[in-house]
């Protein structure tokens, strides 16, 4: 069901209940409503729903998202005023048992339509680094992306001045968030965090893309690297067959005049690859 | 263009087993000896599940007095080596990474032609050293002409090793390549949100907004009867407030 039709259904039978007098059905779908939309938004930052069966309060469950995003991201979705207003609107509602005044029932509704405007960005989805610094000015962390982690060996030197300027990012966004939520900003903070964690863990983050193999910039520069393996196998391949020839030069001393020949060949050999390896493809790591 | 030079690999990957596959059944190692008129006084070829075999015929010559010991390569390294090329065969063949939804179930496709290269290489360094220097068969090959006793002696690698050595470098930059695209790149998971979907549908309390108009519509109606029909919303209310959802 679109969100249009869903709208038109609601204002059909907040009209219908108006006519009929029957608020105390309003109420319930009111509730009802907002219980739901809160259940959907915990779930999708990952937290448990509302526990139904302890008698878990929506405006306790609004806490319970808040504090968890709070100790993660030093954010929290809900406003305090939002809180307080639920709570009062649903102690008196399970007090009343449903029989609440109509300007409660509007306040209801306005908080579930608050509810919905927050747009929850799908947390299981990684940011895709390129885009997200490219649209940023964060293109100062590019360099903690895999391939060119690998690069900078001296990354570890600049550890700390990273962590510094992620955690002043962090703090940015998270007073831009207290003033107003907004998906991308929200986006953001959890791509900074998961930065911050990588950062701390150092460990090997896989590139994850959408869509085909083929299209993903990542994977087509990453194809030249074959040439550079046919390199190494080769080189594999020539030193094992000089370190064949040393021990048959161990075993068969008599032999040292034709063998050393050999010896010297592979060796040769494999040292003119190594110098073509190093001049076509360190150059260009560097 | 470039995602063309990936299948251009495949393709001599390819054709790379079938020339490791045919190997195995000719000769690794060959020793002989002829006379300095040509003809053959001494003839071994090793085959690696065969071992050593003579086009001879006649067991009482010098030819069986010359036979070179048994080199005990472990059947089942040949065995395994064998299992593997079918194996990589299959994954090069039908496991092409390039057109896969999921990257993460290609795990272990990568350790069954990471395992074929090992052992391509452990048959490359092991084999002269572990099994022919021992045995004074010498590495890659030796020519002595013996004028005294007008003999030739010769010893040299095979066409089976020839192409093991032909093969690894071959091999060696689609594997890696195969190796390192599993371990590097991952597809997003799809699923996650199908999931997340289902279990909030799960959770949350079902409400049939039509069936509530319709009931306030018939109120509505039969307003003037004085007997009213049964509340659904207290059910509702009641379900609501025990959590029965």
């Amino acid at each position: 069901m679109s969100i249009e039709v869903h709208d038109a259904k609601i204002k059909n039978l907040i009209q219908v209940c108006k006519e009929t007098g029957n608020t105390k059905k309003l109420a319930v779908v009111s509730f009802i409503l907002t219980s739901n939309k809160l259940d959907e938004i915990g779930i999708r930052f990952g937290l448990r729903h509302r526990n139904k069966n302890t008698g878990e309060k929506l405006f306790e469950y609004m806490e319970q998202i808040n504090a968890f995003l709070e100790y993660n991201l030093k954010i929290s979705i809900f406003k305090q005023e939002q809180i307080e207003l639920l709570r009062n609107c649903e102690l008196l509602f399970l007090k009343s048992k449903g029989d609440v005044p109509y300007e409660y029932i509007k306040k209801i509704f306005q908080i579930y339509y608050d509810f919905r405007k927050l747009k929850i960005p799908n947390l299981n989805k990684t940011m895709k680094s390129d885009v997200f610094l490219e649209s940023s000015e964060l293109g100062f962390f590019s360099f903690l992306s895999p391939k060119s982690r690998r690069r900078n060996k001296d990354t570890n030197k600049l550890k700390p001045l990273i962590a510094q300027k992620i955690k002043e990012k962090q703090f940015s966004l998270q007073k831009e968030l207290e003033l107003e939520f907004n998906s991308q900003m929200f986006e953001k903070a959890i791509y900074l965090q998961s930065l911050k964690k990588s950062l701390e863990n150092n460990k090997r983050n896989k590139i994850i893309f959408q869509g085909t193999l083929k299209q993903n910039l990542s994977y087509q520069r990453s194809i030249e690297d074959i040439f550079k393996y046919l390199l190494l196998g080769l080189i594999a391949l020539i030193v094992s067959l000089g370190i064949i020839i040393l021990i048959e030069l161990m075993y068969y001393p008599a032999y040292n005049g034709v063998l050393s020949g050999w010896s010297l060949f592979f060796f040769g050999v494999a040292s003119i690859i190594i110098i073509a390896y190093l001049r076509c493809f360190k150059k260009e790591g560097r | 263009m470039n995602t063309k030079i990936i299948q251009y690999f495949r393709i001599i990957v390819l054709a790379c087993l079938v020339i490791l596959f045919l190997s195995i059944f000719f000769n690794w190692y060959s020793f002989q000896i002829h006379s300095i008129n040509d003809e053959i006084l001494v003839s071994w070829s090793y085959h690696i599940f065969t071992e050593w075999t003579t086009p001879i015929s006649d067991e009482s010559s010098l030819n069986y007095a010359l036979r070179p010991d048994s080199l005990k390569i472990p059947l089942v390294i040949n065995i395994l080596y064998l299992i593997m090329i079918v194996l990589s065969g299959y994954v090069v063949l039908f496991k092409d990474f390039e057109q896969v939804d999921s990257l993460s179930s290609y795990n272990y496709n990568r350790y069954i032609l990471g395992f074929l290269l090992l052992l391509n290489f452990f048959y490359i360094i092991f084999f002269p050293i572990m099994y022919l220097l021992p045995q004074e068969l010498y590495f890659p090959f030796l020519q002595i002409i013996d004028y005294d006793a007008k003999i030739k002696i010769s010893c040299a690698i095979g066409p089976g090793y020839l192409m093991q050595l032909i093969v690894f470098p071959l091999i060696c930059p689609y594997i890696i390549f195969y190796y390192r695209t599993i371990t590097n790149f991952e597809h997003e998971r799809k699923s996650v949100k199908k999931n997340l979907d289902i279990v909030i549908e799960r959770v949350q309390e079902p409400l049939d907004i039509d069936k509530l108009i319709a009931q306030e519509e018939l109120k509505q109606q039969f307003s003037d009867t004085t007997e009213r029909p049964v509340d659904m919303i207290n059910s509702i209310l009641t379900s609501f407030l025990e959590g029965e959802g």
